[in-house]
C-alpha cells in the first residue's frame, strides 16, 4: 500500500491504527470469513487475529473455533470490516 | 476537445466522499456506502457497507450488512459508481 | 502499480545506454522522460467505446475522462451481462444502466470505438 512505502499518512492507514485491538470481520477473496480482536496489520494488509471464528461467506454458520492467534496473508484479503 | 475538458477520474472520486458509492469487483460482488476515503491504489473506506453477491446480476442477490466502517482492498475493484446501486 | 512501473524503469537499459556502474545517478535519469501511453485516449473522448474487464465484465459508454493510469471516466454506461451458467456468454438483451462510473485502469483489458464495429451474436439452437 502506498502509505506504508511514501510515508504518508492515508485515511487508509488512519484507518488500520485506529481499529487495531478492535473486533474485525476479515473477509479473503475465497468467501471464507474471520472474525476475531485484531492483534496487528501492516501495509500489506496482512492482518493477525485472536480469538477467532471461522465463518464461509455471512456470519450464519461458524464453522470452526481458533484458540490461537490466525494470520491472514494480505493480498488474500478482500475487506476489514468492523464488527 | 481541448485538454482542460478532460474529467480526471480521482476527482469525480474525490467529489463522491461522504456520498453514497457502489463499489463493483471484477467478481460477481458490490458493496454500496458511504464513501468514507481512498488512498493512491483505490483501497477504499466504507461506511455501513452492503455487500452484494449476484447471481444473477439484478436478480437472486444475497445480501450481507456491515455496520462501521469497512476497508475495501483496490486490489479487486474494477468499476466506482457515484450515487450508489440503482 | 507504481510499484511495478519503477521497477521495469530501473531495470530497462534500452533508452540511456553506458553508466550502468552509477546505480542511483542510472536510476534517477529515468525519471525524466515520462512514461506515455500508448494510446492516446484524447481521440476518443467524447465518443461511445466498448471497454472488457479482468474478470469478465464488459461495459460500453461515452468517455468523459482519464488518467495516465488509464483510469477511465465513462457516462451512460452500460454492462452487458452474462449467462448465469457460463460466464463467457454475453446476453444480448440483458443490460443494467450504471449511469456515470470510474474504471479502474488496473483492469482494463481492451478498449474499441462502439462506432464502426459490429457484435456478431451466435443463434443458439435448442
Amino acid at each position: 500500500m502506498s502509505a506504508a512505502q511514501s510515508g504518508t499518512t492515508s485515511v487508509s492507514t488512519q484507518f488500520l491504527a485506529n481499529i487495531i485491538g478492535k473486533p474485525v470481520s476479515v473477509k479473503l477473496y475465497s468467501g471464507m470469513m474471520y472474525k476475531g480482536k485484531l492483534e496487528s496489520i501492516d501495509g500489506f494488509m496482512n492482518v493477525a487475529l485472536s480469538n477467532t471464528s471461522e465463518h464461509f461467506e455471512s456470519n450464519a454458520h461458524m464453522l470452526k473455533r481458533y484458540e490461537n492467534d490466525v494470520f491472514l496473508r494480505g493480498t488474500q484479503v478482500m475487506y476489514i470490516s468492523e464488527a | 476537445m481541448s485538454e482542460t475538458e478532460v474529467i480526471l477520474p480521482l476527482e469525480i472520486i474525490d467529489k463522491t466522499i461522504n456520498q453514497p458509492v457502489w463499489i463493483i469487483l471484477q467478481s460477481n460482488r458490490e458493496f454500496t456506502g458511504k464513501l468514507v476515503g481512498f488512498d493512491d491504489f483505490v483501497n477504499v473506506i466504507i461506511e455501513d457497507a452492503v455487500e452484494y453477491i449476484t447471481d444473477n446480476h439484478n436478480q437472486c442477490d444475497t445480501e450481507l450488512r456491515h455496520h462501521g466502517r469497512m476497508l475495501l482492498s483496490g486490489n479487486n475493484i474494477a468499476m466506482l459508481v457515484p450515487g450508489g446501486r440503482r | 502499480m507504481s510499484e511495478m512501473e519503477q521497477e521495469r524503469r530501473g531495470t530497462s537499459h534500452q533508452q540511456h545506454g553506458g553508466q550502468h556502474h552509477h546505480h542511483s545517478q542510472h536510476k534517477k535519469k529515468f525519471e525524466g522522460p515520462k512514461r506515455e501511453a500508448i494510446v492516446d485516449l484524447a481521440k476518443y473522448k467524447d465518443t461511445k467505446i466498448r471497454v472488457k474487464l479482468m474478470g469478465g465484465r464488459l461495459v460500453t459508454g461515452v468517455l468523459k475522462g482519464y488518467d495516465p493510469l488509464m483510469t477511465l471516466v465513462l457516462d451512460e454506461t452500460v454492462e452487458y451481462l452474462r449467462d448465469l451458467e457460463d460466464s463467457s456468454i454475453i446476453l444480448k438483451d440483458q443490460t443494467r444502466d450504471l449511469g456515470l462510473t470510474v474504471i479502474r485502469g488496473t483492469v482494463l483489458l481492451s478498449l474499441s470505438p462502439v462506432d464502426g464495429s459490429e457484435t456478431i451474436y451466435l443463434q443458439m439452437e435448442d
